[in-house]
């Protein structure tokens, strides 16, 4: 097998790739992913994607993902591969370049179908966690509870602070904000609102709770004509304990439900017992999961505490 | 939770000629130290060894 910087693939075999990749997420979960993939084959073309193309000996590639930095953090942007062997050399291809340039965290998003991944991944020392992919249809959802409000641009600023407190005492392996610092939050919305690697951003579909400093929120995008994706539910720990992110669910599957969208899906963590609950109550259904790792860099790696009175080792 | 890959921001570019002379600046111009850049460069140094072989 040969290693391959996929910036120098022809267009052709670029867009090959990207193709088969979208027609995996729009068969197995209805994402219609090509406008993203569009953004990613321009941003690969003018250099800004950096990715990794394991060949075959034969020259035809076994397996690929491209990277990208937001901040200090490198996530692995998409990946896929034929053979256990190709998965395993391209994830510690990826994670070698991300330790030469000190990221501070490394993290991987592991859809069902990449062979060698996760365990190239474990064996690296990455934290892992399932992720259940769930979905419900819209019809039965009609009720918008009055202390909830459409999100308008003046809340998306606000967005940040609010997902930064929810997540501050969570447990769960998360591959976005792995460090919760507030420019990887920073991030992590622009992610959302600005991208479409996650559907295309719905604001009139997205619903928010409190005032400027914002109680709740329930993000919405769409993955396809058909398909709303709850990207994102958080509600502030002082706010906790009344139903409101129940609500908040409620409101914004009602609010996809007339903009035409029939189905909603939506990722949560395996060990995320209280939303699982909520959902199962909700009437989503589990369809498959996926696998996230992350690595916090750098890691200690031996501690030398007690020999050395104090100092410690770091890779 | 947002999962999904990881896309770059949406660019529209119309006109052929003025994504050309984009790659083209960009090519010459990189020279700015950011993290993208030196994962960049680090990339080429882990896929330029390989190349030494037939």
């Amino acid at each position: 097998m040969r290693l391959v910087d996929w910036r120098e693939l022809p267009v052709a075999t670029a867009t090959a790739l990207l193709a088969q990749e979208g027609r995996w997420w729009r068969s197995h979960l209805g994402w219609n992913l090509d406008p993203a993939f569009e953004d990613v084959e321009r941003a690969r073309e003018l250099g800004r994607l950096p990715g990794i193309v394991v060949a075959a000996e034969d020259g035809r590639p076994a397996a690929w993902a491209f990277f990208a930095a937001d901040g200090t953090v490198v996530q692995i942007g998409a990946m896929a591969a034929a053979t256990a062997e190709a998965g395993r050399l391209l994830v510690r291809t990826i994670v070698r370049a991300a330790e030469d340039v000190q990221a501070s965290a490394i993290g991987a998003l592991v859809r069902p179908g990449v062979p060698g991944a996760a365990e190239e991944l474990t064996a690296l020392g990455f934290d892992l966690e399932t992720y259940r992919y769930l979905e419900a249809p819209t019809a039965a959802f009609r009720e918008f509870a009055p202390e909830i409000r459409l999100c308008i641009a003046a809340d998306l600023p606000h967005l940040p602070a609010l997902f930064a407190c929810a997540y501050r005492d969570s447990t769960e392996t998360r591959p976005f904000a792995p460090n919760g610092t507030a420019a990887e939050w920073e991030a992590y919305v622009r992610q959302l609102v600005h991208t479409r690697g996650c559907g295309e951003f719905q604001i009139r579909a997205s619903v928010v709770a409190g005032g400027a400093a914002l109680e709740g929120a329930a993000l919405v995008t769409a993955l396809s004509e058909s398909t709303a994706h709850l990207a994102q539910v958080a509600v502030a720990p002082e706010a906790r304990r009344r139903g409101l992110g129940r609500r908040l669910v409620v409101a914004a599957a009602s609010a996809a439900r007339a903009r035409g969208l029939s189905r909603i899906t939506l990722f949560v963590a395996g060990q995320n017992a209280r939303a699982i609950d909520l959902y199962d109550g909700l009437g989503f259904s589990p369809t498959t999961s996926f696998v996230a790792a992350v690595r916090r860099q750098p890691r200690p790696l031996i501690s030398v505490a007690d020999a050395t009175g104090g100092a410690s080792t770091f890779r | 939770v947002r999962l999904g890959i990881t896309a770059p921001a949406h660019v529209a570019v119309h006109r052929r000629e003025i994504y050309d002379a984009i790659c083209r600046a960009n090519r010459a111009a990189a020279s700015d130290p950011t993290m993208l850049d030196r994962l960049a460069a680090s990339l080429r140094a882990v896929v330029l060894p390989d190349r030494s072989k037939p």
